[in-house]
């Protein structure tokens, strides 16, 4: 269990008047554990700082600078308003403004006069439908991943069947599986050319633990022969392809679920070559379909880099280059350019899976774990516990970030504002927040107005892939010249086009010496 | 004085109060409370600076604070002189004629409730 400081729930009250601030606390003080905000700026900053700590905002709308209004728009578009209710205090009765209000994503009004039984009582309800809803979907999501793991786990099952027979761990089956699934996710970077979607992504490689059903078919004396096999054997051992394909046409059930069709299709014909030299039916090129494309390239990596009774394992590289210079048959150009192109990755991936390969097999485990988590969610939410878990990591980020030599900020695009989250030991005599930091006397006054342009401009010209600047400024700190360290890294919108949303970094004095810069850089 | 005194001398509701806020107790702190707050200062401030928008504020904030507080004619006259402002949060011209008439109601009503909260028992 987390340590947590305060059990109470969070309820931030932004209005500009004192009074009705104060009102709001005598009502809810005792049930809540209430944060004040001043104007809209202070909201916004209260909620970068304690994010979902935040149960609820109660929010006026009539105030200086930013209004409540402008407000719910940045709660909207921060994606706040999805987990933290805002109910407006309101005295104004314009239709326009509360369905604006609404529109926005409020979800309530308390309109004036206040009732302390009825502020109470709306806190309460907004809280539990929110933290029900939450912990409903938590649920719901926590359901999701159990049945996709008992799913994983019976297909686990009965490849190490099919494997067992062959003398072999289902380690195989495993790593075909994660091979598969990487060379999928590459091809669908690389090129739209096969419209793989994630979900197309997560099927084949569940159906590609089924390549090999057909060998259960094949005798035990070819199917563990030492040595080559005689052609006419070899001819025996190649049915399985087709043999395990009939298995799943002739399945009673499922003919026509997409899982028994991408199945079949990857035991018919991960046996195929790109240039129509395999078995059984020689198709070629694009008309093998794309998943038994990619299930042959794993299974002949995972063989060349596996121990076999003819043969020991083949070094990573060594198997990569019998690959690419086609000793081992012929594949999509594609996929080996994303074999070639992802070398180093897919060998560590592949790596972990060895390691690891018996944690499919624990069912007991798992049922364990199925139940516990359920009667968890169903006692007291395991959401609020991540949220608990927040808090106290948000403490001790807050304690370690007091205690050093560094002001820490956030700095928000739109609207521009910038937040001291922490002022470390230095004492720069900035406030909390700032509105339109470049444009501000104060910050003006200790750094010179150029550098803050500066590393604007060096923010904006940043990608998400490499977010981090770092630059040396002079300051003017308490009357005396300084010199400090920034280091920020740019922050982006989730959408298909990343746009700038801001940005968070330290600065930290280094004019006595580098090792406190040094520090920074790591 | 006591609470009901206080409130028959400014013309108050002291019952509908108590039945929202739910004990003499905290009626009466606010009611203390009110007497150094600031929003009436704010107001006349900016009535004399002509900073309107400013001005509409406070008469917003006034009009939302005595109703809660049940201080019957603050809350109307300021709810009017809030209405004749309210142009001025979009950057409207203000009826001032009207405003400077409205502004003398909420002195009144002010200075009024004031009266009566001085001689509340501390």
């Amino acid at each position: 269990m987390t340590p947590s400081l305060n059990r109470k729930k969070t309820v931030l009250v932004v209005d500009d008047s004192p009074m009705n601030r104060e009102l709001l606390i005598d009502i809810m003080g005792d049930e809540f554990n209430v944060v004040e905000a001043e104007n809209g700026e202070q909201a916004v900053a209260a909620v970068l700082r304690l994010g979902l700590g935040v149960s609820l905002v109660l929010l006026d709308y009539v105030m200086p600078g930013m209004d409540g209004l402008e407000v719910l728009e940045v709660f909207q578009k921060n994606g706040w308003i999805k987990d933290i209710p805002v109910v407006m205090l309101s005295t104004e009765s314009d239709p326009k403004y509360i369905e604006r209000a609404y529109e926005l994503g409020a979800t309530d009004f308390l309109v004036r006069p206040f009732d302390a039984n009825i502020v109470l009582h709306r806190a309460r309800n907004t809280i539990m439908l929110y933290s029900k809803q939450r912990m409903l979907y938590g649920m719901v999501a926590d359901e999701i991943n159990e049945r996709e793991r008992d799913v994983n786990l019976m297909v686990a099952i009965l490849s190490h069947i099919v494997e067992f027979r062959n003398g072999e761990s289902g380690r195989h089956v495993l790593r075909v599986r994660m091979l598969t699934e990487l060379l999928l996710t590459y091809l669908a970077d690389k090129t739209d050319a096969y419209n793989l979607t994630p979900d197309d992504i997560s099927l084949i490689s569940m159906a590609s633990s089924l390549h090999d059903i057909g060998k259960i078919a094949i005798s035990e004396a070819i199917l563990n022969k030492p040595g080559r096999l005689a052609p006419e054997e070899f001819e025996v051992m190649k049915t399985h392809a087709a043999v395990g394909a009939e298995m799943l046409e002739n399945l009673p059930m499922g003919q026509g679920e997409r899982l028994v069709q991408t199945a079949h299709d990857i035991c018919r014909w991960h046996h195929e070559r790109w240039d129509g030299r395999g078995y059984p039916d020689g198709l070629k090129g694009d008309d093998i379909p794309i998943s038994a494309q990619v299930v042959a390239l794993a299974d002949v990596y995972d063989a060349l880099t596996s121990e076999r009774v003819y043969k020991p394992p083949y070094p990573h590289g060594k198997a990569l280059d019998m690959i690419l210079n086609g000793e081992c048959g012929t594949f999509n150009p594609l996929l080996l350019d994303c074999l070639r192109e992802n070398a180093d990755d897919i060998c560590s991936q592949v790596e972990d899976v060895s390691l690891d390969g018996n944690r499919v097999s624990d069912s007991g485990y798992t049922m364990r774990y199925v139940a516990d988590s359920l009667a968890e969610s169903m006692d007291e939410g395991k959401a609020s516990r991540e949220f608990d878990l927040m808090e106290y990591e948000r403490m001790k980020y807050a304690f370690f970030a007091e205690m050093s030599n560094e002001i820490q900020f956030e700095y928000a695009a739109d609207p521009s504002m910038l937040i001291i989250s922490s002022h470390g030991t230095m004492n720069s005599g900035l406030p909390d927040i700032v509105a339109d930091p470049i444009d501000d006397e104060r910050m003006t006054k200790m750094f010179r107005r150029e550098d803050l342009l500066d590393l604007d401009r060096r923010l904006r010209a940043t990608s998400p892939e490499n977010p981090i600047v770092n630059l040396e400024m002079k300051a003017n700190l308490n009357g005396k010249p300084r010199r400090l360290a920034v280091v920020a890294r740019s922050l982006w919108s989730e959408e298909d086009e990343p746009a700038y949303v801001g940005a968070l970094g330290k600065i930290a004095d280094v004019h006595d010496g580098r090792a406190t810069a040094q520090s920074i850089d790591a | 004085m006591t609470l009901d005194a206080c409130y028959a001398l400014m013309g108050g509701n002291l019952e509908e109060v108590r039945g929202r806020l739910r004990s003499d107790e905290r009626v009466a702190k606010f009611a203390r409370f009110f007497r150094s707050d600031e929003t009436y200062a704010s107001l006349e401030r900016s009535w004399e600076q002509r900073a309107m928008a400013e001005a509409f504020r406070a008469a917003h904030t006034l009009k939302g604070v005595s109703r809660d507080l049940g201080f019957t004619p603050l809350h109307v006259a300021s709810a009017e002189l809030a209405d004749v402002l309210r142009p001025a949060k979009e950057g409207g011209a203000v009826d001032e004629a009207a405003a400077e008439k409205l502004m003398e109601d909420v002195k009144r009503a002010y200075d009024k409730t004031i009266e009566a909260l001085n001689v509340l028992d501390d």
